[in-house]
């Protein structure tokens, strides 16, 4: 009985391994990434700054421009580790299950810090951070995942975009994309660089900003893992949301503005970036047989996991009045069902992948067939 | 089975910590708490408490110093200090880094602390030499003799003698991540935990594999039996003991599965000269098998946190205890 990563999906889906996680309140982890220069420190140092009351535990890869009293600062290597478990993209940061265990020492009963903020290097790929929240147990039961935030730089990311695969893979990864440097950046370049974002990943909440100037509830709590916290996985199926300037999606078809986006094709063909990331959005209104869905789904990620960075869903089940949520990273994918639908909600399945080589044919086909 | 008939009620000593345990020592005939929150707690059945600050942060490691009469503790303050049983506190070394893992052999009088790669080997009170592995150590271990030391790493571990500055060691490789590590009192076996959940093994003479999973969780806790037949381990719902007799270790062998609970078993110690093995469980309970006859005792009750620290006194009529949750106690056996 050799233990296995298998795909976590099932109704009911897996709990907090109550073992281990005994009476404390798990910890909220805040991951922040980007390129080198687009303005992490600035934003972390703001965020230790801010009179919020809270201490947190902050681990760099570097000490340096960083320290505030009474805040802990830790030292990482970003030692990356594969799991020896079969599965080509099951990877996870070695220093970081080493480090968080020793933190939860200092923790112990009285609790010295409110929340943990991981910070990468500009070079790192995000999904062996990720995973390392859903992959170790231990870790697991004491942290909480809250949110990977992704700062770039407005000015530069076009180019970064085009040349690099980190750097579409953190944008990729990202719950929270903070664009900075906004003010060294025309408007309508603005636009075409959130068009681009936007073509990698039409998830996370998109924010401009100036030298780190954010609200820090935009960024910090955001229980973007959360299942029970998934509320809309694309903020263009809202039917309030509020198209402006700062919306990147108006780059086509854009004569019928009053928002119906049934068959909205989104950008996924166009701006594909050079690394082949992209994303496919797939909406039906037609209830969503569990039997079907869940087996694809499975199935999908054990064969193309390393291509599938991340996915959510929302899906309406027959007879069924709550709605069963869904997320992803690679290979391991969680579900379960959560509130119910409100009365005057429609009952549309909403399914997001951000990937390589996706094919959106085969992946409509696919998840139209799992109709009720 | 639980409430009042918990031996510590009967015979033993409830301990508030104040902070998680990250070990206990018997040292000079007092227990000595290592604590989540930098201070050293030194007791005894029968007389007061003291609690010494001895880092400004958490201990993250201990091990008894080899003169026998004093505590060696690693903190994330990146110190590693000397805490005599009385709580005098004397420094021996400074990184900035964290001090990891610490282990000592009263034998040689060395002692080595990991620190993210590096293994700083220490010699009469001062620093001798480093040995740096390819990746962050993830366990020390000495064999019973203090010469040679197991390192484990990310694909593998590598033994040397300590002693030995240029010593390049033996590589053992396996792929994957290893932790926690024990050497047997032989010298003849090195078993490591893994990421994944499992043990691996190297019969050291030949370097033969061995690989001993089903785990569902990691094993932090390793303990030899006195005669060196036995190894318990933590990371299951039972503490799994593993045979090391005959030509062969444990290979093709069934362990024996002791006093399954609900929950994991995350401390182990064997009684210092009997077949008795204490084994700390994740809701705090802490039990008592005794191999010849079958028998089964509890010994303290579930409380709020996971047994972190477990330890038999030298003669082993007093076990020391202490949770993640800062509850500890001394139970007379």
């Amino acid at each position: 009985m050799s233990p296995r990563l298998a795909p976590t999906l099932a109704a009911g889906a897996q709990r907090r391994n109550s073992y281990l996680s005994g009476m404390a309140k798990p910890v909220p982890v805040t991951v922040l990434t980007g390129f080198l220069g687009a303005g992490k420190t600035t934003l972390l140092n703001r965020i230790l700054s801010e009179p919020h009351g809270k201490k947190y535990a902050v681990i760099v890869n570097e000490f340096g421009e960083i320290g505030i009293d009474n805040d802990l600062i830790v030292d990482a290597d970003e030692e990356v580790f594969e799991m020896n478990n079969g599965c080509v993209c099951c990877t996870v940061r070695g220093d970081l299950i080493r480090i968080i265990e020793g933190l939860m020492k200092r923790q112990s009963a009285k609790g010295a810090f409110d929340a943990i903020l991981v910070e990468t290097t500009g070079l790192a790929k995000p999904a062996p951070v990720a995973q390392t929240f859903f992959v170790d147990a231990d870790v697991r039961a004491k942290t909480s995942l809250d949110a990977i935030v992704t700062v770039v730089d407005a000015k530069h990311v076009a180019g970064q975009l085009d040349t690099s695969e980190e750097a579409v893979e953190q944008i990729a990864f990202a719950d929270v994309i903070l664009l900075n440097k906004t003010d060294l950046v025309p408007a309508a370049d603005l636009a075409a660089v959130e068009r681009r974002i936007r073509a990698v990943n039409p998830t996370a909440r998109l924010h401009r900003m100036q030298r780190g100037d954010i609200p820090l509830d935009t960024i910090l709590n955001i229980g973007a893992f959360d299942l029970a916290r998934v509320t809309e996985i694309d903020p263009h199926f809202l039917p309030d949301h509020d198209c402006d300037d700062s919306c990147a999606h108006h780059d086509h078809d854009h004569d019928n503005h009053g928002h119906d986006h049934h068959d909205h094709d989104h950008h996924d063909h166009d701006h594909v970036a050079a690394s082949g990331i992209a994303s496919v959005s797939l909406t039906t209104e037609k209830p969503i047989d569990p039997n079907k869905l869940l087996p694809w789904l499975n199935a999908l990620t054990q064969a193309r996991g390393p291509d599938i960075l991340r996915l959510k869903g929302i899906f309406a089940f027959p007879d069924e009045p709550k709605r069963f949520v869904v997320q992803g990273v690679h290979m391991i994918v969680e579900g379960d069902t959560q509130r119910d639908w409100k009365p005057e909600e429609k009952r549309v399945s909403r399914l997001v992948f951000i990937g390589r080589n996706l094919d959106r044919k085969e992946l409509e086909d696919a998840f139209l067939a799992c109709a009720a | 089975m639980r409430g009042v008939s918990a031996r510590v009620y009967e015979s033993g000593k409830r301990l508030a910590l104040g902070a998680s345990a990250t070990s206990v020592h018997w040292i000079a005939g007092r227990a000595l708490f290592a604590l989540g929150d930098g201070a050293v707690l030194s007791t005894h059945s029968a007389d007061d408490n003291q609690r010494v600050t001895v880092h400004d942060g958490a201990i993250l490691c201990a091990a008894p110093h080899p003169d026998g009469v004093s505590l060696l503790t690693g903190g994330d303050d990146g110190k590693l200090n000397i805490v005599s049983a009385n709580g005098a506190i004397e420094p021996l070394f400074e990184s900035r880094k964290w001090i990891d893992h610490l282990v000592a052999a009263p034998n040689t009088g060395l002692i080595v602390a990991g620190i993210g790669k590096e293994a700083v080997v220490f010699r009469e009170g001062r620093e001798a030499h480093r040995f740096t592995y390819p990746t962050s150590i993830g366990g020390l271990a000495f064999d019973a003799k203090g010469r040679r030391l197991a390192a484990t790493h990310y694909n593998g571990a590598t033994l040397r003698y300590a002693l030995m500055s240029d010593d390049k060691g033996v590589a053992l490789n396996w792929a994957g991540s290893h932790l926690a590590c024990t050497l047997s009192p032989d010298a003849d076996y090195l078993v490591t935990a893994m990421q994944e959940n499992s043990l691996h093994g190297w019969r050291l003479p030949d370097k033969t594999d061995l690989r001993m999973d089903g785990y569902p969780n990691k094993t932090r806790s390793f303990s030899w039996d006195k005669r060196g037949r036995w190894l318990a381990t933590s990371g299951a719902d039972s503490a799994i003991v593993w045979p090391f007799t005959g030509k062969l270790g444990p290979q093709g062998k069934a362990p024996p599965q002791l006093i399954p609970r609900d929950g994991l078993v995350t401390a182990v110690a064997f009684h210092p000269t009997e077949e008795r093995l204490a084994i700390g469980y994740s809701d705090g309970a802490v039990w008592l098998a005794t191999f010849a006859s079958q028998g089964v005792d509890e010994l303290d009750e579930p409380g709020e946190g996971a047994v972190s620290a477990l330890a038999w006194s030298a003669d082993g009529t007093h076990l020391a205890v202490g949770d993640e949750a800062g509850r500890g106690a001394i139970i007379t056996v």
